[in-house]
């Protein structure tokens, strides 16, 4: 009694062949693949090669005269001629941006005025007309480079688009070309600025020459919460204490983020107000704000706060407990020294062998 | 109905429920392979022209420790301590649990880095075993990122659980202290935590990739090699089918149950939420990913595993059968305890993703997998005794499983050559061919087997716990 399931056994079979097939013609374009790959990897170390050479010959013969040179003339003929294959055209552009971020004084000028001569900029402009994201992010990554401020309009468009990758280009091109000006574009931006967008932003706002930086005040004010959170850090890390009254404000502000982030600036500034204002409000406190709070505390505490701190030696939440022990024996050694130095809770033990054994950690 | 009818009908039955299960598998891997070549493609244009290396002098970059529990690493420790310290990244510090070991692995790292006891005020927000010699620091300012903890030992689990104490970052990268990673795996494992502005990204998990026979001199890799043993030639197509297909595919779908215990980077105040890692399993890769995520899904947060493709993070893998027996033994028990021990999640619509694809598919294709290929097996062989074989029928099942399992290694394969392309080395791809061909004859009949175990192990031997991984060092290795 064997079992037959004819149907079934000739599709098991057919797909036996079949997958026999593909299988073998995988292993043939395998070995094509990583043969060209090899190639394609030296043909562009090779051509990359020719077109730093070429540069460097520019850059330096530009150097002695006025006029262009007939060698530099058949350089840019030389690189028009690449532009026309897209392999070589991207090579092209890699070797210039490299380039530009390695040399400096008048010779980044000169790598400028060819990017515009050989008719980059040309290309750049069409990538922003793709319809591919990543493509229109490249045209502006392209156009920040060469610092073309010409395009400037065209780019606004870009303030609020949908992909943070092409909006964070946009935003990047208007501060590395515009200075503090630049920033400006944050008054349109409806849509979030992430940690990491803010961390691309701020290193390109620390190489800034210009050490006036603008009013931020309105930036403070700005509906776009995550504005305020920028415009928070760059207070913290540009010193702004002029806007105390405006970080003051943040205290009470409804999102939670700009509460905290307020908090941790003006602990940075050690503003005694916020102390009074947040220690009235402490019940209603969350525990992020409560910790922030101590924070400040530490820094801002005077002996009339023993009472608060002394109430709080005894909270559950470990933290809170350690910094109260802390700062009241920073601020009022007798009454610490007069508390018992053990109790039914471990924790609390603890905290006062390091507080007293220990330089702290 | 007479008896031999009955039969017939069981055997039919079988023999569908067979060809049902290869084709649910070769579908769902068709599928998976087709969103990992999707989600791979999005990261490298996402990621073609960020500059990560922003992050190394950021005022603002987020701190991270990276915990690395130790037990008896005197071999190496000094030297994969060293690794650990030259990470590119501005605001992290490098927290070494040794886990009890019972060598001289602290009298090394004191002498070797200048360590003296500190006192040091640990919040248990995560149970632990006490401290054995307590806190370390270097007198020397050049090692001041680094912290050494000497604790009872409690096992992999505890001690990183130590490490999240005694933690003052934000994120907390765990991994395994003999791995090397990368200078720039910091910058790139916390890139999506920094991203995202409608969720929380809980935790990221990123390649492993093998480094048995590679050149690494002082804690860089220099070259990348392809070994020699066959081995270790298979496990390197297994780690690439899975990390590139098979993980990336389930970021795509925010589905990922596992990030590799070897590296992975966890939001801090989550992983405290949930209780840090459970000390009484053996996956606890696996289960505190799984426990987060629950935890996610029942706050009714939005959140994402992140997955990051790059190669950043190289281990040794075993290179003899009974290392690697074990270590799948503990992977199969691992797996087990994590779905058993969270099994309210599976089919629940409450947990949406997590509980109506990614836990289901592991219990079907991760858990039940083996237990169904040996009785798959097993019912041949009845059939042959009692001469009901379709020999066509069984030749053919068993050629088109194997021809399947070539082709997805041949999709990893040209996913890595058209991605990272490591194994550039003239000669490898023939290597690469033959391995893919062996892999299933080589090392799929020991992770079977290992599975089984795994499976009698978890029921009838309770006190198995880790078992040994005796390592070389990668620094020895060339």
């Amino acid at each position: 009694m064997q079992m037959k399931l004819p149907l079934i056994e000739n599709i098991i079979w057919t797909l036996v062949v079949l997958l026999s097939f593909v299988i073998v013609i995988l292993i043939f374009y395998l070995k094509v693949l990583r043969n060209d790959i090899r190639v394609k990897k030296s043909r562009n170390i090779k051509y990359t090669n020719i077109i730093e050479k070429l540069l460097i010959e520019f850059l330096y013969s530009e150097e002695e005269a006025t006029a262009l040179s007939k060698s530099q003339i058949r350089i840019i003929r030389h690189f028009k001629k690449g532009l026309s294959s897209k392999y070589k055209r991207k090579i092209i552009i890699k070797t210039f941006i490299k380039l530009t971020n390695e040399i400096s004084g008048n010779m980044i000028g000169i790598m400028r005025k060819l990017y515009d001569e050989i008719g980059l900029l040309k290309f750049a402009y069409k990538k922003l007309r793709s319809k591919k994201w990543h493509i229109v992010a490249l045209g502006i990554r392209d156009i920040r480079q060469f610092r073309v401020k010409k395009a400037q309009n065209h780019i606004t468009k870009y303030i609020n688009h949908p992909r943070e990758e092409v909006r964070r280009e946009a935003h990047l091109y208007f501060i590395e070309l515009f200075g503090y000006e630049g920033l400006n574009f944050l008054d349109d931006l409806e849509l979030p600025l992430s940690e990491w967008d803010q961390i691309q932003l701020l290193r390109k706002i620390e190489k800034i020459d210009n050490n006036e930086i603008l009013d931020i005040t309105k930036w403070l004010k700005s509906e776009n919460d995550y504005v305020v959170i920028f415009m928070l850090t760059i207070v913290k890390l540009y010193n702004r204490l002029e806007t105390k009254e405006i970080l003051l404000e943040k205290l009470t502000d409804e999102n939670l983020d700009v509460r905290l982030k307020a908090t941790e600036v003006l602990t940075h500034f050690e503003v005694a107000e916020a102390k009074e204002i947040l220690k009235n409000k402490f019940d209603t406190l969350t525990l992020k704000e409560k910790l922030a709070f101590f924070d400040l505390l530490e820094k801002t505490a005077t002996e009339n706060d023993s009472v608060f701190v002394i109430d709080h030696i005894s909270s559950t939440n470990f933290e809170i407990k350690h910094k109260s022990l802390r700062i009241l024996k920073a601020i009022n050694k007798n009454i610490y020294d007069k508390l018992e130095k053990t109790a039914d809770d471990d924790s609390y033990n603890k905290i006062i062998h390091f507080l007293d054994y220990s330089h702290g950690l | 109905m007479d008896y031999n009818h009955i039969v017939r009908s069981i055997l039919v039955g079988f023999h569908y429920f067979f060809l049902l299960f290869t084709v649910l598998i070769v579908g769902s891997y068709i599928i998976l392979a087709f969103l990992s070549s999707k989600e791979t493609k999005r990261y490298l244009k996402k990621n073609s022209f960020v500059n990560h290396k922003d992050l190394i002098s950021s005022r603002i970059a987020p701190s991270i420790s990276i915990i690395a529990p130790a037990y008896n690493e005197s071999l190496n420790i000094v030297e994969n301590v060293r690794s650990l310290l030259s990470t590119h990244y501005v605001n992290y510090d490098v927290i070494i649990v040794n886990d009890g070991s019972k060598d001289d692995s602290l009298e090394k790292l004191i002498i070797a880095y200048d360590l003296e006891r500190v006192e040091y005020l640990i919040d248990y927000k995560v149970p632990t075993q006490d401290l054995r010699a307590g806190v370390f620091k270097s007198k020397n300012p050049a090692f001041d990122k680094l912290i050494v903890v000497d604790k009872e030992n409690g096992g992999k689990a505890d001690a990183l659980n130590c490490g999240i104490n005694i933690s003052q970052s934000r994120y907390i990268a765990c991994i395994d202290v003999d791995c090397l990673l990368l200078e720039d795996s910091l910058q790139r494992m916390v890139k999506p935590f920094l991203e995202y502005t409608d969720r929380k990204v809980i935790a990221s998990g990123g390649v492993i990739r093998i480094a048995n026979s590679c050149k690494i001199e002082n804690g860089k890799l220099l070259q990348v090699n392809f070994p020699d043993k066959w081995l270790e030639r298979a496990q390197i197509l297994e780690y690439l089918r899975s990390f590139l297909l098979g993980r990336m595919a389930w970021a795509r779908l925010n589905g990922l149950l596992v990030i590799s215990g070897a590296f992975g980077l966890f939001d801090k105040e989550i992983a405290i939420q949930v209780g840090g890692y459970d000390t009484k399993t053996v996956g606890e890769d696996m289960e505190i990913i799984v426990r987060m995520r629950k935890y996610m899904e029942e706050q009714n947060l939005k959140y994402k595993v992140a997955y990051i493709p790059d190669p950043l993070c190289w281990t040794e893998a075993p290179d003899n059968r009974k290392i690697i027996i074990s270590q799948r033994n503990r992977w199969t028990r691992g797996t087990i305890e994590t779905l058993k021990m969270h099994r309210k999640i599976a089919l629940n619509p409450k947990y949406r993703i997590l509980g109506l694809l990614s836990f289901p598919y592991w219990f079907i294709f991760e858990r039940m997998a083996p237990l169904i290929e040996v009785t798959g097996m097993l019912y041949f062989i009845f059939l042959y005794f009692y001469q009901e074989l379709s020999w066509s029928f069984v030749v053919g099942l068993f050629l088109l499983a194997y021809l399947f399992s070539l082709l997805f290694s041949f999709v990893a394969i040209f996913t890595e050559e058209f991605t990272y392309h490591q194994y550039e080395k003239k000669g490898i791809g023939i290597k690469l061919v033959l391995t893919v061909f062996l892999e299933p004859l080589i090392l799929h009949p020991l992770v079977l087997y290992a599975a089984i175990r795994g499976n009698y192990d978890y029921y009838f031997n309770k006190n198995k716990k880790w078992g040994v991984m005796v390592r070389k060092g990668l620094s020895k290795t060339e």
